[in-house]
């Protein structure tokens, strides 16, 4: 009895103290905790608006004479503040991603346009010189064709159309065409007069053999010709718009011969395009089509590029097939694409890669409506 | 002469007189024991609470000067003539009193610290200068009126101050009305340092330098 009292007033101590330094340790680790997190949130928080801040991004284009500028980052910019002659304007327009704006509205009521303005500051702090921008912009809007009414391939001024697809020196612009690595060519009706290239330049084509073949100048009727993929006039079935009947993956390449010029180091290059072709069924049809865009430099520098989740592919009314979308360079996102696309010509080379998956699915009528190119320039003048 | 039934009734009550005396002492032992625990656990609580306390004091000024260095994004926005515009961002968007001091140094240090230099006449609030602080190359914050260029000649300084409302605002410094008197002999670094008041002490948050 005496003996099981002994350790009772050590268990009685231990059980007040060890509570006691639990409580005590608790408290000071929670609170050290907390400090910790505090202060790391906040690093964290600016982190997060640096990253947004590096993400902005606006390019400016010209669109005839007009200049544009467009948001092509990956967050929405609000201008808060413009410089002009000096002197700052406070201002709130916001430019969400892939929304361009021309002019600045200020509280007055009026307006300044972009090119005016010698300094843009965004709510983050990004200064952009819109002025610089557009006296130096070398890119090429994509165009709004229902603005314009022309007949041509590209129905925008500032984009590859007509007149620059053709026009000037049309002898030496060379288009490269080959379905599954055999020669093709392309031909375009301008005016009333049919153009055919096979690689060696545009030569007018009077013959009655093409005029015989009945081709359509504009498939989806929109007012805007198309470039036509062609057997060879020296084939036995000249002239005769290629088609594709066989089932398996084939290949159509369409290559521009030193059609863009990069200047400087852009951020990014889009090639946009369109292309009309036409199956001999109506849906549902399980034809895929992949299209890449190659640069190629007059220095043997090549690189390509798959389209992305744009390159959209639509039935029209008529049954023909439409694919919209748009190739993207990130010149400056990776070390490989900055080593690679450098300050020169380059040639663009579209490359389709068609999957027929039965012999009874045909496509005919291989289309290019247009080509838009942003961040670099087109050699080919008008 | 006593029976043997007598004295062994007698020992029987000895030994347990004794032993109740020897159980209230233990009582007693570990009565005093406890207590003594119980107050040194209580003195260590308190101790620790109290250094705790200023640990925390400590820390939340440091994580709020942190918050507000994380805070605060300057850059220059313009410059026209001696005049220097600076843009004050406030990341987290919410609103603030920025106090500033703009000096015209000499040269701008390469690690950082301010090198010395005159303090333009700044239309603003006058401070005591041990009540500001500013922070050198090594992250620590040093009373104005303890850092070495400056140690016992300047007792108070003006500091300007403007209230920004959370988005990007613009701190606009005219550094001709800054010093009329007394440039130095060959300025060619304007520094510009942002406070915050805690306390009614003034905490660096932001500097920007501008070679001239």
């Amino acid at each position: 009895m005496r003996q099981h009292r002994r350790g009772q007033s050590e268990v009685i101590a231990a059980m007040i103290l060890i509570p006691l330094l639990i409580v005590v340790f608790s408290v000071v680790s929670t609170s050290m905790f907390k400090l910790n997190v505090t202060g790391v949130s906040s690093l964290a928080s600016r982190a997060r608006f640096e990253q947004e801040r590096v993400a902005e991004l606006l390019q400016a284009t010209k669109n005839g004479d007009i200049c544009v500028i467009r948001n092509t980052g990956a967050v929405d910019i609000e201008i808060v503040r413009v410089w002009v002659n000096e002197n700052f304007i406070e201002v709130k327009t916001p430019i969400k991603k892939g929304e361009s704006i021309t002019q600045i509205q200020l509280d007055s009521g009026e307006t300044i346009d972009v090119s005016s303005v010698d300094l843009a500051i965004t709510s983050r702090g990004t200064l952009f010189k819109f002025k610089e921008m557009c006296s130096v912009a070398y890119v090429i809007y994509l165009y709004q064709y229902t603005y314009y009414n022309v007949s041509g391939l590209f129905s925008s001024e500032n984009i590859l159309n007509v007149n620059k697809l053709i026009g000037d020196e049309y002898q030496n612009k060379k288009i490269i065409t080959k379905l599954d690595d055999q020669p093709r060519a392309v031909v375009y009706k301008y005016g009333d007069v049919w153009f055919y290239n096979e690689g060696s330049g545009w030569t007018a084509e009077y013959s009655q053999n093409i005029q015989s073949k009945n081709i359509i100048p504009d498939l989806d009727s929109n007012g805007v010709n198309e470039l036509v993929v062609v057997n060879n006039k020296t084939s036995s079935n000249a002239f005769e718009p290629v088609k594709i009947t066989e089932r398996g993956t084939h290949t159509l390449e369409i290559t521009f011969v030193d059609l863009l010029k990069v200047v400087g180091e852009p951020d990014v290059i889009y090639i946009y395009y369109k292309v009309i072709t036409q199956p001999n069924n109506p849906p549902p049809q399980q034809i895929s089509v992949g299209i890449d865009a190659i640069l190629s430099s007059s220095n043997g520098t090549t690189i390509a590029v798959a389209s992305g989740s744009s390159a959209i592919g639509s039935f029209g009314k008529e049954g023909f097939f439409v694919i919209t979308g748009n190739v993207v360079f990130p010149v400056k996102a990776f070390e490989a694409y900055e080593r690679a696309i450098k300050a020169g010509n380059y040639s663009l080379t579209l490359r389709f890669t068609i999957y027929n998956p039965s012999a009874s699915v045909s496509l005919s009528n291989f289309r290019l409506e247009y080509i838009a190119v942003v961040g670099a320039d087109f050699l080919w003048n008008p | 002469m006593l029976s043997l039934k007598q004295s062994l009734s007698v020992s029987l009550f000895l030994s347990k007189k004794e032993a109740d005396v020897k159980g209230q002492s233990n009582l007693i032992s570990a009565l005093v024991l406890v207590s003594t625990a119980l107050v040194m656990s209580i003195g260590f609580l308190g101790y620790a609470s109290s250094l705790l306390s200023v640990r925390v004091s400590e820390s939340e000024l440091n994580n709020l000067l942190q918050k507000e260095i994380a805070n605060t994004v300057i850059y220059r926005e313009y410059i026209r003539g001696e005049t220097i515009y600076l843009g004050v961002v406030r990341a987290d968007g919410t609103e603030t009193t920025y106090y500033y001091l703009a000096i015209n140094n000499t040269y701008c240090s390469a690690n950082g610290v301010i090198s010395g230099g005159d303090f333009p006449q700044i239309q603003g609030l006058a401070v005591p200068s041990s009540r500001v602080y500013i922070m050198t190359n090594d992250n620590q914050y040093v009373q104005l009126s303890a850092f070495t260029p400056y140690m016992n000649s300047i007792t108070t300084v003006n500091l300007g101050f403007f209230h920004h409302g959370g988005g990007n605002e613009l701190l606009t410094i005219d550094f001709t009305n800054a010093i009329p008197n007394s440039p130095p002999a060959s300025p060619n670094c304007l520094v510009i340092i942002l406070f915050i008041q805690v306390n009614g002490n003034y905490y660096e948050v932001g500097r920007y330098y501008e070679t001239t």
